[in-house]
């Protein structure tokens, strides 16, 4: 089953997302990142690309973010992985509220991560 | 005789120095037309590119570049941190394993680095931001290299045009970025990126 990988800004809205996914879509796998390494707001690279290289091991990831920094903050965290593993990551640009919930449902649901991209595009919003 | 690692160094540990002084007005400028933590997301990235320089004392101009990449990356948070680190990416990347830099390598260094940063900022010139310094200074070297201008001249006029370009994202209405949702009141406040790249273009030297 594909997992689902949040990178936030925040770590109570990674806590959030959490909460809300594990209501809709208990047997989902969602990790979420949230909040720098210093405790301050914003994005963390290291934390995304060592879950972003462990998972890839063996599982298709579809990535969802909060905000313009975050996305590229995944973005370098996917580029900085093996052309390998980068082939199964797809970083969607869909609402992360309303995408997460959408992607923990639609994994659960059995999709691979190109169903869940296709059903995720409505949600997309100009990050 | 090109730019050697040892003034690359240099230029890098200036840029540190001179975002820590301007760390507040970076920050008052960001205060204005966006969240108000430019200068002091810039000041904690260009630390660790300080300290990532200092346990690493032999390094190529390539290696010197992809170190000063990395610490933003992992340091920041907010967005200058994954653009300069894109813009030093970028550009090590265009210089290869050259010893030393002259003027035309200096230009492509940036040529690229620029390239990056449009694409990772999904942007362009003209949308008030760090691009708008960027792109003319990096045209500007490009065109005093195709010319033969030496490459102190060459930076002077570049650092002028840096100062020139960064006063004039006053007159620009936000389209990229937080200040984007300001609209027509972005107008009459400088671009926090536009002038944190004017003050690390001003620290460029050839020797």
């Amino acid at each position: 089953m594909a997992a689902l990988v949040v990178v936030s800004h925040s770590p109570l809205i990674a806590e959030g997302i959490l909460q809300l996914t594990s209501e809709i879509a208990k047997e989902a796998k969602v990790y979420a990142v949230g909040g720098t390494k210093t405790g301050v707001l914003g994005s963390d690279f290291d934390a995304t690309l060592n879950i972003l290289n462990k998972l890839t091991e063996d599982t298709e990831v579809v990535v969802l973010t909060d905000l313009g920094s975050s996305r590229m903050t995944a973005q370098m965290a996917i580029e900085a992985l093996t052309p390998e593993k980068r082939e199964k990551i797809s970083l969607s640009d869909a609402a992360l509220v309303e995408g997460s919930i959408a992607a923990a449902a639609i994994i659960s649901a059995g999709f691979d991560i190109a169903g869940v991209m296709e059903q995720l595009e409505p949600l997309n919003l100009p990050k | 005789m090109g730019v050697t690692s040892e003034t690359i160094r240099g230029i890098l540990l200036d840029m540190a120095l001179i975002i820590e002084e301007n760390k507040q007005y970076l920050t008052d400028l960001d205060a204005a037309i966006g969240d108000g933590d430019h200068g002091h997301n810039m000041a904690r990235g260009f630390a660790a590119i300080k300290t990532k320089l200092g346990e690493n004392p032999e390094l190529t101009p390539e290696g010197l570049l992809k170190t000063a990449a990395m610490a933003p990356i992992s340091n920041v948070g907010g967005a200058s941190g994954p653009l300069y680190g894109t813009l030093f990416l970028k550009g090590a990347g265009a210089i290869g394993g050259k010893p030393e830099l002259e003027l035309a390598d200096l230009a492509a260094l940036l040529r690229e680095g620029v390239e990056g940063v449009k694409t990772r900022g999904r942007s362009d010139f003209g949308e008030k931001t760090m691009l708008d310094v960027l792109v003319p200074v990096q045209r500007s070297l490009e065109s005093d290299a195709a010319a033969g201008v030496s490459c102190g001249e060459a930076l002077a006029k570049a650092k002028k045009l840096a100062e020139e370009c960064a006063g004039k994202t006053r007159d620009i209405v936000a389209t990229k970025g937080r200040a984007s949702y300001l609209g027509e009141r972005s107008l009459g406040h400088i671009d926090p990126g536009a002038m944190s790249s004017c003050l690390l273009i001003s620290t460029l030297k050839e020797g």
